[in-house]
Protein backbone atom coordinates (compact mmCIF):
# COMPACT_ATOMS: atom_id res chain seq x y z
CA UNK A 1 0.00 0.00 0.00
CA UNK A 2 2.77 2.58 1.08
CA UNK A 3 4.30 1.61 -1.89
CA UNK A 4 1.44 2.38 -4.39
CA UNK A 5 0.86 5.88 -2.60
CA UNK A 6 4.95 6.78 -2.90
CA UNK A 7 4.75 5.75 -6.57
CA UNK A 8 1.64 7.79 -6.45
CA UNK A 9 3.11 10.67 -5.21
CA UNK A 10 6.11 10.79 -7.57
CA UNK A 11 3.61 10.10 -10.75
CA UNK A 12 4.98 6.76 -11.50
CA UNK A 13 1.54 5.28 -11.85
CA UNK A 14 -1.12 4.89 -14.79
CA UNK A 15 -4.15 6.88 -15.14
CA UNK A 16 -6.06 3.93 -14.14
CA UNK A 17 -3.55 3.14 -10.95
CA UNK A 18 -4.68 6.20 -10.15
CA UNK A 19 -7.72 6.19 -10.09
CA UNK A 20 -7.98 2.70 -8.37
CA UNK A 21 -5.22 4.32 -5.30
CA UNK A 22 -7.49 7.69 -5.15
CA UNK A 23 -10.53 5.45 -4.28
CA UNK A 24 -8.54 2.66 -2.10
CA UNK A 25 -7.80 6.45 -0.21
CA UNK A 26 -11.10 7.88 -0.13
CA UNK A 27 -12.21 4.39 1.58
CA UNK A 28 -9.51 3.91 3.80
CA UNK A 29 -8.34 6.37 6.75
CA UNK A 30 -5.34 4.87 7.06
CA UNK A 31 -3.96 5.47 3.60
CA UNK A 32 -5.28 8.57 3.93
CA UNK A 33 -3.41 9.32 6.88
CA UNK A 34 -0.26 8.04 4.93
CA UNK A 35 -0.54 9.94 1.83
CA UNK A 36 -0.54 13.17 4.35
CA UNK A 37 2.63 12.09 6.16
CA UNK A 38 4.41 11.34 2.84
CA UNK A 39 3.79 14.98 1.91
CA UNK A 40 5.19 16.57 4.98
CA UNK A 41 7.68 14.40 5.23
CA UNK A 42 8.06 15.62 1.33
CA UNK A 43 8.04 19.10 2.98
CA UNK A 44 10.39 18.37 5.81
CA UNK A 45 12.91 16.79 3.17
CA UNK A 46 12.72 20.04 1.01
CA UNK A 47 12.88 22.19 4.09
CA UNK A 48 9.57 23.53 3.76
CA UNK A 49 7.88 22.76 6.75
CA UNK A 50 5.63 25.38 8.48
CA UNK A 51 6.63 27.16 11.28
CA UNK A 52 4.06 25.64 13.59
CA UNK A 53 4.01 21.96 12.83
CA UNK A 54 1.66 19.89 14.64
CA UNK A 55 3.15 17.97 17.68
CA UNK A 56 0.56 14.65 16.71
CA UNK A 57 1.94 14.57 13.72
CA UNK A 58 5.38 13.94 14.78
CA UNK A 59 4.43 11.81 17.33
CA UNK A 60 2.52 10.23 14.13
CA UNK A 61 5.75 10.11 11.75
CA UNK A 62 7.65 8.60 15.13
CA UNK A 63 5.00 5.86 15.67
CA UNK A 64 5.21 5.10 11.99
CA UNK A 65 8.83 4.54 12.10
CA UNK A 66 8.01 2.04 14.48
CA UNK A 67 5.60 0.60 12.46
CA UNK A 68 8.32 0.69 9.42
CA UNK A 69 10.86 -0.88 11.50
CA UNK A 70 8.52 -4.17 11.83
CA UNK A 71 7.37 -4.00 8.40
CA UNK A 72 10.59 -4.21 6.68
CA UNK A 73 11.74 -7.43 6.28
CA UNK A 74 8.05 -7.71 4.30
CA UNK A 75 8.69 -4.89 2.50
CA UNK A 76 12.08 -5.76 1.45
CA UNK A 77 10.76 -9.03 0.19
CA UNK A 78 8.06 -7.06 -1.56
CA UNK A 79 10.54 -5.02 -3.05
CA UNK A 80 12.37 -7.65 -4.58
CA UNK A 81 9.43 -9.54 -6.03
CA UNK A 82 7.45 -6.71 -7.79
CA UNK A 83 11.05 -5.76 -9.05
CA UNK A 84 10.71 -8.79 -11.33
CA UNK A 85 7.71 -7.47 -12.67
CA UNK A 86 7.96 -4.01 -12.67
CA UNK A 87 10.84 -1.79 -13.52
CA UNK A 88 9.41 1.42 -12.65
CA UNK A 89 10.81 1.61 -9.07
CA UNK A 90 14.27 2.70 -8.68
CA UNK A 91 15.76 0.67 -5.66
CA UNK A 92 16.65 4.06 -4.01
CA UNK A 93 13.04 5.09 -4.07
CA UNK A 94 12.25 2.37 -2.10
CA UNK A 95 9.42 3.83 -0.01
CA UNK A 96 10.70 2.25 2.71
CA UNK A 97 13.88 3.74 2.83
CA UNK A 98 12.47 6.74 1.61
CA UNK A 99 10.42 7.02 4.50
CA UNK A 100 12.60 6.63 7.18
CA UNK A 101 14.91 9.12 5.24
CA UNK A 102 12.31 11.32 5.11
CA UNK A 103 10.75 10.84 9.19
CA UNK A 104 14.34 11.30 10.61
CA UNK A 105 15.05 14.47 8.64
CA UNK A 106 11.51 15.75 9.84
CA UNK A 107 12.00 14.68 13.36
CA UNK A 108 15.75 16.73 12.59
CA UNK A 109 13.88 19.85 11.58
CA UNK A 110 11.43 19.80 14.48
CA UNK A 111 14.16 19.74 16.93
CA UNK A 112 15.14 22.42 16.26
CA UNK A 113 18.03 21.77 13.65
CA UNK A 114 20.25 22.03 16.43
CA UNK A 115 22.12 18.15 17.05
CA UNK A 116 25.16 19.51 15.84
CA UNK A 117 27.81 16.67 14.68
CA UNK A 118 31.03 17.92 16.11
CA UNK A 119 34.04 17.67 14.14
CA UNK A 120 36.63 16.02 16.27
CA UNK A 121 39.31 18.51 15.52
CA UNK A 122 37.21 21.47 16.43
CA UNK A 123 37.03 21.57 20.14
CA UNK A 124 36.22 24.78 21.42
CA UNK A 125 37.28 27.08 24.33
CA UNK A 126 38.33 25.49 26.89
CA UNK A 127 35.74 22.34 26.75
CA UNK A 128 36.74 19.13 26.91
CA UNK A 129 33.71 18.13 25.31
CA UNK A 130 32.54 14.47 24.18
CA UNK A 131 31.80 14.52 20.67
CA UNK A 132 28.33 13.29 20.25
CA UNK A 133 26.86 13.20 17.00
CA UNK A 134 23.90 13.51 15.50
CA UNK A 135 21.26 11.43 17.23
CA UNK A 136 17.72 10.35 14.71
CA UNK A 137 15.95 8.06 14.45
CA UNK A 138 17.67 4.74 14.72
CA UNK A 139 16.28 3.96 10.83
CA UNK A 140 17.32 6.78 9.81
CA UNK A 141 21.18 6.34 10.43
CA UNK A 142 21.05 3.28 8.26
CA UNK A 143 19.69 5.03 5.13
CA UNK A 144 20.63 8.88 6.09
CA UNK A 145 24.01 9.71 4.85
CA UNK A 146 25.69 11.69 7.21
CA UNK A 147 26.16 14.46 4.51
CA UNK A 148 22.18 15.20 4.60
CA UNK A 149 22.62 15.89 8.40
CA UNK A 150 24.90 18.22 7.58
CA UNK A 151 22.80 20.14 4.93
CA UNK A 152 20.11 20.20 7.72
CA UNK A 153 22.24 21.33 10.55
CA UNK A 154 23.73 23.69 7.87
CA UNK A 155 20.77 25.79 8.81
CA UNK A 156 21.63 26.11 12.46
CA UNK A 157 24.57 29.00 11.74
CA UNK A 158 24.26 30.01 8.37
CA UNK A 159 28.19 28.77 7.70
CA UNK A 160 28.83 26.04 5.31
CA UNK A 161 31.58 24.78 7.25
CA UNK A 162 30.79 21.59 10.10
CA UNK A 163 34.20 22.82 11.55
CA UNK A 164 33.30 26.58 11.97
CA UNK A 165 29.59 25.54 12.67
CA UNK A 166 31.34 23.21 15.77
CA UNK A 167 33.41 25.82 16.91
CA UNK A 168 30.36 28.82 16.83
CA UNK A 169 28.73 26.46 19.00
CA UNK A 170 31.38 25.56 21.44
CA UNK A 171 31.87 29.58 21.88
CA UNK A 172 28.42 30.21 22.36
CA UNK A 173 28.08 27.58 25.16
CA UNK A 174 31.59 28.98 27.09
CA UNK A 175 29.54 32.43 26.63
CA UNK A 176 26.46 30.87 28.40
CA UNK A 177 28.71 29.20 30.44
CA UNK A 178 30.40 32.33 31.97
CA UNK A 179 28.04 35.34 31.11
CA UNK A 180 26.69 36.71 34.70
CA UNK A 181 23.93 37.52 35.80
CA UNK A 182 21.68 40.67 33.99
CA UNK A 183 18.76 42.27 35.05
CA UNK A 184 17.31 38.63 33.32
CA UNK A 185 19.32 36.72 35.10
CA UNK A 186 20.28 34.15 32.66
CA UNK A 187 16.89 33.21 30.79
CA UNK A 188 15.63 30.19 30.22
CA UNK A 189 15.97 31.04 26.20
CA UNK A 190 19.64 30.63 26.46
CA UNK A 191 19.99 27.48 27.84
CA UNK A 192 17.10 26.17 25.81
CA UNK A 193 19.27 27.14 23.16
CA UNK A 194 21.99 25.53 24.34
CA UNK A 195 20.49 22.16 24.84
CA UNK A 196 19.37 22.03 21.38
CA UNK A 197 22.69 22.69 19.81
CA UNK A 198 24.89 21.46 23.13
CA UNK A 199 28.37 20.33 21.33
CA UNK A 200 29.02 17.66 24.08
CA UNK A 201 26.64 14.87 25.63
CA UNK A 202 24.07 16.23 28.37
CA UNK A 203 24.87 13.86 30.45
CA UNK B 1 18.96 33.65 21.81
CA UNK B 2 19.33 35.25 24.64
CA UNK B 3 17.89 36.40 26.43
CA UNK B 4 15.18 36.97 25.07
CA UNK B 5 13.99 36.30 27.95
CA UNK B 6 14.51 36.67 30.61
CA UNK B 7 14.19 34.14 32.28
CA UNK B 8 15.67 32.28 35.13
CA UNK B 9 18.14 32.77 36.46
CA UNK B 10 20.28 31.80 38.30
CA UNK B 11 23.70 32.22 37.58
CA UNK B 12 23.29 34.53 40.75
CA UNK B 13 25.05 33.25 43.94
CA UNK B 14 23.54 33.87 47.13
CA UNK B 15 25.67 36.93 48.42
CA UNK B 16 24.68 38.76 45.09
CA UNK B 17 21.24 38.06 45.43
CA UNK B 18 21.43 39.34 49.10
CA UNK B 19 22.73 42.37 47.98
CA UNK B 20 20.51 42.66 44.94
CA UNK B 21 17.66 42.01 47.31
CA UNK B 22 18.35 44.43 49.06
CA UNK B 23 18.63 46.94 46.84
CA UNK B 24 15.63 46.85 45.37
CA UNK B 25 14.25 46.54 48.30
CA UNK B 26 12.42 43.95 49.68
CA UNK B 27 8.95 45.07 48.89
CA UNK B 28 9.08 42.76 45.90
CA UNK B 29 8.25 40.35 47.36
CA UNK B 30 6.48 37.31 46.01
CA UNK B 31 3.38 37.64 46.78
CA UNK B 32 2.75 41.85 46.51
CA UNK B 33 -0.49 43.11 45.50
CA UNK B 34 0.69 46.52 44.24
CA UNK B 35 1.11 45.23 41.25
CA UNK B 36 -0.91 48.46 39.55
CA UNK B 37 1.65 51.17 41.29
CA UNK B 38 4.52 48.88 40.16
CA UNK B 39 6.83 50.85 37.14
CA UNK B 40 8.37 48.51 34.37
CA UNK B 41 12.10 48.67 35.99
CA UNK B 42 9.93 47.74 39.40
CA UNK B 43 8.75 44.47 37.74
CA UNK B 44 11.79 44.01 35.70
CA UNK B 45 13.35 43.56 39.47
CA UNK B 46 10.57 41.66 40.80
CA UNK B 47 11.55 39.50 37.54
CA UNK B 48 15.03 39.45 38.48
CA UNK B 49 14.62 38.24 42.48
CA UNK B 50 11.49 35.97 40.95
CA UNK B 51 13.74 33.67 38.44
CA UNK B 52 16.75 33.60 40.98
CA UNK B 53 15.19 33.18 44.39
CA UNK B 54 11.82 30.85 43.87
CA UNK B 55 12.13 26.87 43.43
CA UNK B 56 10.19 26.45 40.21
CA UNK B 57 9.15 23.94 37.54
CA UNK B 58 7.65 24.49 34.15
CA UNK B 59 7.55 23.22 30.46
CA UNK B 60 7.84 25.39 27.95
CA UNK B 61 8.26 25.43 24.35
CA UNK B 62 11.05 27.48 22.58
CA UNK B 63 10.62 28.75 18.84
CA UNK B 64 13.12 29.63 16.27
CA UNK B 65 12.04 30.48 13.20
CA UNK B 66 10.70 27.34 11.88
CA UNK B 67 11.86 25.26 14.99
CA UNK B 68 9.96 24.26 17.69
CA UNK B 69 11.29 22.37 20.82
CA UNK B 70 9.86 21.58 24.22
CA UNK B 71 11.80 22.03 27.54
CA UNK B 72 11.14 21.15 31.30
CA UNK B 73 12.93 23.45 33.28
CA UNK B 74 13.41 22.79 37.26
CA UNK B 75 14.71 25.58 39.49
CA UNK B 76 15.76 25.17 42.82
CA UNK B 77 17.19 27.45 45.35
CA UNK B 78 18.70 25.90 48.52
CA UNK B 79 22.27 26.76 50.81
CA UNK B 80 24.20 25.73 48.01
CA UNK B 81 22.92 28.39 45.77
CA UNK B 82 20.76 28.46 42.74
CA UNK B 83 20.65 25.23 40.51
CA UNK B 84 18.60 24.58 37.25
CA UNK B 85 18.13 21.45 35.62
CA UNK B 86 16.87 21.64 31.75
CA UNK B 87 15.29 18.75 30.06
CA UNK B 88 14.38 18.18 26.63
CA UNK B 89 10.93 16.72 25.64
CA UNK B 90 11.11 16.51 21.76
CA UNK B 91 13.81 15.38 19.44
CA UNK B 92 17.22 14.27 21.03
CA UNK B 93 17.23 13.59 24.31
CA UNK B 94 19.20 15.96 27.08
CA UNK B 95 19.44 17.33 30.20
CA UNK B 96 21.82 20.06 31.24
CA UNK B 97 22.05 21.13 35.27
CA UNK B 98 23.36 24.47 35.41
CA UNK B 99 25.21 26.05 38.63
CA UNK B 100 25.85 29.40 40.18
CA UNK B 101 28.80 30.57 38.53
CA UNK B 102 30.55 34.02 40.14
CA UNK B 103 29.16 37.45 38.94
CA UNK B 104 30.30 40.64 38.28
CA UNK B 105 27.76 43.64 38.15
CA UNK B 106 25.75 42.94 40.18
CA UNK B 107 22.20 43.10 39.06
CA UNK B 108 20.59 45.85 41.09
CA UNK B 109 23.15 48.58 39.59
CA UNK B 110 22.39 46.75 35.77
CA UNK B 111 18.62 47.51 36.14
CA UNK B 112 19.31 51.23 37.12
CA UNK B 113 21.12 52.11 34.38
CA UNK B 114 18.75 49.76 32.37
CA UNK B 115 16.32 52.24 30.91
CA UNK B 116 18.94 54.77 29.46
CA UNK B 117 19.10 51.91 26.38
CA UNK B 118 15.63 50.64 26.71
CA UNK B 119 12.37 52.18 26.62
CA UNK B 120 9.81 50.13 29.32
CA UNK B 121 6.25 50.33 29.27
CA UNK B 122 3.55 48.33 30.60
CA UNK B 123 1.39 46.76 28.16
CA UNK B 124 -1.27 45.53 30.03
CA UNK B 125 -2.55 42.32 31.01
CA UNK B 126 -2.41 38.56 29.43
CA UNK B 127 -2.16 35.52 30.62
CA UNK B 128 -0.33 32.87 30.07
CA UNK B 129 0.57 29.24 31.84
CA UNK B 130 -3.30 29.97 32.80
CA UNK B 131 -2.21 32.55 34.98
CA UNK B 132 -2.56 36.67 35.17
CA UNK B 133 0.28 38.22 33.59
CA UNK B 134 1.69 41.92 33.08
CA UNK B 135 2.81 42.53 30.04
CA UNK B 136 5.92 44.55 29.93
CA UNK B 137 7.41 46.13 26.20
CA UNK B 138 11.07 46.23 26.67
CA UNK B 139 12.51 48.85 23.32
CA UNK B 140 16.00 49.00 21.97
CA UNK B 141 17.04 52.96 22.06
CA UNK B 142 19.61 52.40 19.24
CA UNK B 143 20.41 49.36 16.90
CA UNK B 144 22.98 47.47 19.04
CA UNK B 145 20.51 45.62 20.95
CA UNK B 146 16.93 43.49 20.41
CA UNK B 147 13.75 44.39 22.14
CA UNK B 148 11.53 41.52 24.17
CA UNK B 149 8.43 41.38 25.31
CA UNK B 150 7.93 39.87 28.34
CA UNK B 151 4.90 38.35 30.25
CA UNK B 152 5.28 38.36 33.83
CA UNK B 153 2.95 36.48 35.95
CA UNK B 154 1.15 38.97 38.30
CA UNK B 155 1.41 37.33 41.94
CA UNK B 156 5.50 36.20 41.43
CA UNK B 157 6.75 38.10 38.84
CA UNK B 158 7.94 35.05 37.07
CA UNK B 159 8.75 34.95 33.27
CA UNK B 160 5.71 33.18 31.39
CA UNK B 161 6.09 34.04 28.13
CA UNK B 162 8.35 36.60 25.82
CA UNK B 163 9.27 37.53 22.81
CA UNK B 164 12.38 38.67 21.85
CA UNK B 165 12.31 40.73 19.02
CA UNK B 166 14.28 42.67 15.94
CA UNK B 167 14.64 46.16 15.19
CA UNK B 168 11.56 45.69 13.19
CA UNK B 169 9.97 44.10 15.54
CA UNK B 170 9.56 40.93 14.23
CA UNK B 171 9.75 37.77 16.45
CA UNK B 172 13.07 36.20 16.58
CA UNK B 173 12.44 33.75 19.28
CA UNK B 174 9.91 32.76 21.49
CA UNK B 175 8.89 31.35 24.94
CA UNK B 176 6.27 30.00 26.51
CA UNK B 177 5.63 28.13 29.49
CA UNK B 178 2.34 26.10 29.04
CA UNK B 179 2.62 25.29 32.67
CA UNK B 180 4.40 26.45 35.62
CA UNK B 181 4.26 25.81 39.14
CA UNK B 182 6.00 26.53 42.26
CA UNK B 183 8.04 24.12 44.30
CA UNK B 184 8.19 23.96 48.18
CA UNK B 185 11.62 24.97 48.95
CA UNK B 186 13.71 21.95 50.99
CA UNK B 187 12.23 19.44 47.89
CA UNK B 188 14.73 18.64 46.06
CA UNK B 189 14.80 16.47 43.49
CA UNK B 190 16.97 13.99 42.42
CA UNK B 191 18.12 14.92 39.70
CA UNK B 192 19.97 17.94 41.49
CA UNK B 193 22.51 15.62 43.61
CA UNK B 194 25.31 16.08 40.91
CA UNK B 195 27.66 18.92 41.10
CA UNK B 196 26.97 21.43 38.53
CA UNK B 197 28.80 21.02 35.63
CA UNK B 198 29.52 24.57 35.40
CA UNK B 199 31.15 25.29 38.71
CA UNK B 200 34.33 24.07 37.42
CA UNK B 201 34.70 27.00 35.35
CA UNK B 202 36.84 29.75 37.81
CA UNK B 203 36.56 33.27 36.79
CA UNK B 204 39.01 35.37 37.34
CA UNK B 205 40.56 38.82 36.81
CA UNK B 206 43.85 38.04 36.44
CA UNK B 207 45.65 37.73 33.16
CA UNK B 208 48.02 35.14 32.49
CA UNK B 209 51.45 36.18 30.89
CA UNK B 210 50.85 33.57 27.73
CA UNK B 211 47.58 35.28 26.92
CA UNK B 212 47.23 37.40 24.29
CA UNK B 213 46.73 40.88 25.60
CA UNK B 214 43.86 42.68 23.68
CA UNK B 215 42.06 46.08 23.79
CA UNK B 216 38.39 46.48 22.64
CA UNK B 217 38.50 49.66 21.09
CA UNK B 218 35.11 50.10 20.69
CA UNK B 219 31.72 48.99 22.74
CA UNK B 220 28.61 50.07 22.25
CA UNK B 221 26.88 52.31 24.97
CA UNK B 222 26.21 50.71 27.85
CA UNK B 223 28.08 47.67 27.47
CA UNK B 224 30.56 46.95 30.45
CA UNK B 225 32.75 44.94 30.96
CA UNK B 226 30.93 41.62 32.95
CA UNK B 227 33.85 39.33 34.10
CA UNK B 228 36.87 38.15 32.43
CA UNK B 229 37.51 34.04 32.01
CA UNK B 230 40.70 33.03 32.06
CA UNK B 231 40.71 29.53 32.47
CA UNK B 232 42.29 26.56 30.77
CA UNK B 233 45.59 28.01 31.80
CA UNK B 234 47.91 26.62 28.91
CA UNK B 235 45.51 27.47 25.94
CA UNK B 236 46.71 30.95 25.25
CA UNK B 237 42.79 31.47 24.81
CA UNK B 238 40.92 34.40 26.82
CA UNK B 239 37.09 35.32 27.34
CA UNK B 240 35.47 38.48 28.44
CA UNK B 241 31.93 38.83 28.58
CA UNK B 242 30.34 42.92 28.55
CA UNK B 243 26.75 43.26 29.32
CA UNK B 244 24.14 46.01 29.01
CA UNK B 245 22.58 44.56 31.52
CA UNK B 246 19.43 42.39 29.15
CA UNK B 247 21.86 41.46 26.42
CA UNK B 248 25.30 40.34 26.84
CA UNK B 249 28.16 39.56 24.53
CA UNK B 250 31.37 37.47 24.31
CA UNK B 251 34.75 37.96 23.27
CA UNK B 252 37.05 35.58 22.66
CA UNK B 253 41.09 35.38 21.66
CA UNK B 254 42.74 32.39 20.89
CA UNK B 255 45.40 31.05 18.91
CA UNK B 256 43.89 30.33 15.58
CA UNK B 257 43.92 26.82 14.48
CA UNK B 258 44.39 25.34 11.05
CA UNK B 259 43.08 27.20 7.90
CA UNK B 260 40.14 25.26 7.80
CA UNK B 261 38.73 26.07 11.11
CA UNK B 262 39.59 29.93 10.63
CA UNK B 263 35.91 32.18 10.86
CA UNK B 264 36.23 35.08 9.47
CA UNK B 265 33.36 37.17 8.76
CA UNK B 266 29.63 37.18 10.28
CA UNK B 267 27.26 34.96 10.92
CA UNK B 268 24.46 34.28 12.66
CA UNK B 269 21.62 31.59 14.37
CA UNK B 270 18.52 33.08 15.40
CA UNK B 271 18.86 35.79 17.60
CA UNK B 272 22.68 35.10 18.00
CA UNK B 273 25.24 36.93 16.23
CA UNK B 274 29.21 36.07 15.84
CA UNK B 275 31.62 37.70 13.86
CA UNK B 276 35.33 36.38 13.57
CA UNK B 277 38.33 37.65 12.30
CA UNK B 278 42.37 36.08 12.39
CA UNK B 279 44.53 39.10 13.64
CA UNK B 280 48.58 38.44 13.76
CA UNK B 281 47.77 34.72 14.31
CA UNK B 282 44.80 34.79 16.91
CA UNK B 283 41.39 34.28 15.82
CA UNK B 284 39.34 36.83 17.16
CA UNK B 285 35.44 35.89 17.68
CA UNK B 286 32.85 38.02 19.65
CA UNK B 287 29.17 36.19 20.23
CA UNK B 288 26.05 37.28 21.94
CA UNK B 289 22.38 37.28 21.63
CA UNK B 290 22.46 41.03 19.77
CA UNK B 291 22.63 42.37 16.38
CA UNK B 292 24.83 41.60 13.91
CA UNK B 293 26.18 45.24 14.03
CA UNK B 294 27.24 44.98 17.60
CA UNK B 295 28.99 41.80 17.47
CA UNK B 296 30.74 43.97 14.18
CA UNK B 297 30.94 46.55 15.92
CA UNK B 298 33.49 45.37 18.71
CA UNK B 299 34.75 42.80 16.73
CA UNK B 300 36.55 45.19 14.57
CA UNK B 301 37.89 47.27 17.36
CA UNK B 302 39.77 44.73 18.85
CA UNK B 303 43.61 45.50 18.68
CA UNK B 304 46.03 43.16 20.03
CA UNK B 305 48.88 44.44 21.97
CA UNK B 306 52.48 42.25 21.68
CA UNK B 307 52.62 39.59 24.16
CA UNK B 308 54.29 40.46 27.13
CA UNK B 309 56.17 36.96 26.88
Amino acid sequence: MKQDISALMDGEVSEQEMQQSLRDMRSDPEQRDCWEQYHIIGDALRNNLPPNLNRNFVNSVSQAIGKEELLAPQATVFKQKTSNTTKRRHPISNPFTGFAMAASVAMVAYVGVGMIAVDEQASGPGLASAPVPAQIAPLASRSMPQLDIRTVQGQQWNTTKPAIESRLNNYLYSHRNVAGPTVMGSAVVPYAHLVVSHPSDGE
Amino acid sequence: MGLSAVLIINKVHLKCLSRVAFALGLFFSAHTSIAEQTSPKQWLGKMSLAMQQLNYQGVFIYRRADDIATMKVTHIVDEQGARELLETLTGEARRELRGTPATGLEGAAQLERIDIYYELKLLGSDRAAGRDTQLVSVSPRDEYRYGYRLWLDRDTGLLLKSDLLDQKGATLEQVMFTSLELLPSGQIAENFGVDPVTESSAVTQVEQSTKPRWVVGKLPDGFLLLNADANSLNSNFEHRVYSDGLASVSVFVERAKSKGEAFIGVSSMGAVSAFGNIEDGYQITVVGDVPEVTVTTIGQSISLEAASQ
